[in-house]
């Protein structure tokens, strides 16, 4: 039996189905017994066709069933993983667009409005600290004399760029050497104070108070006596504030 | 595992009729030297045939056993005759040889039917491992897997019918809408493919 035909017949495959008649069995038998190659081969051929079988066995040449050889772990572990990632990844999703977005969102609103008004709060202190800094022409000043001397009272007229009054407070010799300074309106609320006022070079009292402080109307200024203690009062003053 | 027993069992008669310790000599050679008188050509005609004796008895008989046996009575006669001069052409000295395993396994079925054992035999052939099992081994059932593995769902369909199902090609062809002859090619590309992985792990097991 020649190698062209043993290939060219498939003898050795179906030598080992037991597929040929007696007679090319029986010629191939004598053939193989001398050929070192073909035995070879036949013997490959009987292990694989042992092999197939035995996957046949286990539906492992079905085409939609998974080989155990793959390994069940193969592809599986990662796909569990690769989906329970999906599911996380979907539900963090989920809850953070129904949830934390909307949430995350009313602080930022929140955060701007805050934002926005410490900015114009800061804004107003800067024009008032520009204000303060900034030199004032024709500043409006009262001399002030005690009212238990029966004197009228007095009248001060803020102009609309007056920033400051100026208080000049004439109390004669006294005992005190600082004086407090308490501005109470008609209704008696005290609306503006200064402490440790001390006499100047004309033996006169002189404060300035912001106009801001001072409400329309008449005010009640109280001069207490600080130091040396005890405290008591040195005078009271009635001022009309005017504002054209 | 009983899978494969009688597998490595055979491929150790293989190995072992494969050793290189007699010198290769021709069959003409052989016969010559065995019929004036050398032992070791005796010994050299064992080697060359065994392993082949043995696969012929073990696949018509199943049975390990019967195979050694058998192999055992061929030789004997086989050097009978050698000896006797009854060779008529030692260049046909493969045939002769299975001419007289064969007439050994008639002998042996006509001996078992003589003695009443036909329904033994019965008994024995069905409980018998198939003609694949004999051959199946650890190492070759996971290098036909790993072939499996690759195969495209068409491929591993087309073994499938081929050797499980053992439809005719022209009907494999026509159920997998691929030709005839592509039939052929993904049988022997499967086959290629697993004598590579065999042989790569008998190597590694046999290092081991």
């Amino acid at each position: 039996m020649m190698h062209s035909r043993i290939e060219q017949e498939e003898i050795v495959e179906r030598y080992a189905r037991k597929q040929l008649t007696p007679e090319e069995q029986r010629a191939f038998e004598e053939h193989f017994f001398g050929c070192e190659e073909c035995f070879q081969k036949l013997q490959e051929m009987d292990r694989f066709l042992a092999g197939i079988s035995d996957a046949g066995d286990q539906g492992l040449l079905n085409e939609r069933v998974p080989s155990p050889a793959a390994g069940s772990g193969r592809w599986f572990l990662p796909a569990l993983a690769a989906a329970t990632c999906a599911v996380l990844f979907g539900a963090m999703s989920g809850w953070m667009y129904l949830r934390e977005i909307p949430r995350l969102r009313g602080e930022l609103d929140q955060a701007i409005k805050q934002l926005d008004a410490e900015k114009q709060e800061q804004a107003e202190l800067e024009r008032k600290a520009v204000a303060v800094e900034t030199a004032e022409a024709n500043v409006p000043l009262v001399m002030l004399q005690a009212s238990r001397a029966g004197e009228g009272t007095a009248t001060a007229v803020l102009p609309k760029e007056a920033r400051h009054l100026v208080l000049w407070i004439e109390i004669g010799p006294s005992r005190y050497r600082e004086f407090r300074l308490e501005v109470f309106s008609e209704k008696g609320k005290l609306v503006s104070s200064l402490e440790h006022l001390k006499l100047g070079p004309y033996g006169a009292l002189v404060a300035s108070l912001p106009t801001e402080q001072l409400p329309s109307g008449e005010c009640r200024i109280k001069l207490t006596g600080q130091d040396p203690v005890p405290a008591a009062l040195a005078g009271e003053y009635l001022v009309r504030i005017n504002r054209p | 595992m009983v899978l494969g027993v009688q597998s490595r069992q055979l491929e150790s008669e293989i190995s072992a009729g494969a050793g290189p310790t007699v010198p290769v000599l021709t069959d003409t050679e052989l016969v010559a030297n065995i019929q004036n008188g050398q032992s070791e050509s005796e010994a050299a005609l064992y080697e060359k045939y065994s392993a082949k004796v043995y696969y012929l008895a073990l696949r018509e008989s199943k049975s390990v056993h019967d195979a050694e046996d058998v192999r055992a009575e061929t030789f004997l006669r086989v050097l009978t005759a050698i000896r006797g001069n009854q060779v008529r052409s030692p260049a046909a000295l493969p045939g002769f040889i299975v001419g007289v395993t064969r007439n050994i396994l008639r002998e042996l079925y006509a001996c078992r039917s003589r003695a009443g054992a036909e329904a033994d035999q019965n008994v024995m052939e069905a409980t018998a491992p198939s003609h694949e099992k004999l051959f199946l081994d650890h190492e070759a059932q996971r290098a036909v897997q790993r072939v499996i593995e690759r195969l495209k769902p068409r491929e591993r369909a087309v073994l499938r019918m081929h050797y499980y199902e053992e439809l005719p090609t022209e009907q494999i062809a026509e159920r997998t809408a691929i030709a005839p002859e592509r039939v052929r090619l993904v049988k022997s590309r499967a086959l290629k493919h697993f004598r590579e992985l065999y042989g790569r792990r008998k190597g590694t097991s046999r290092k081991d």
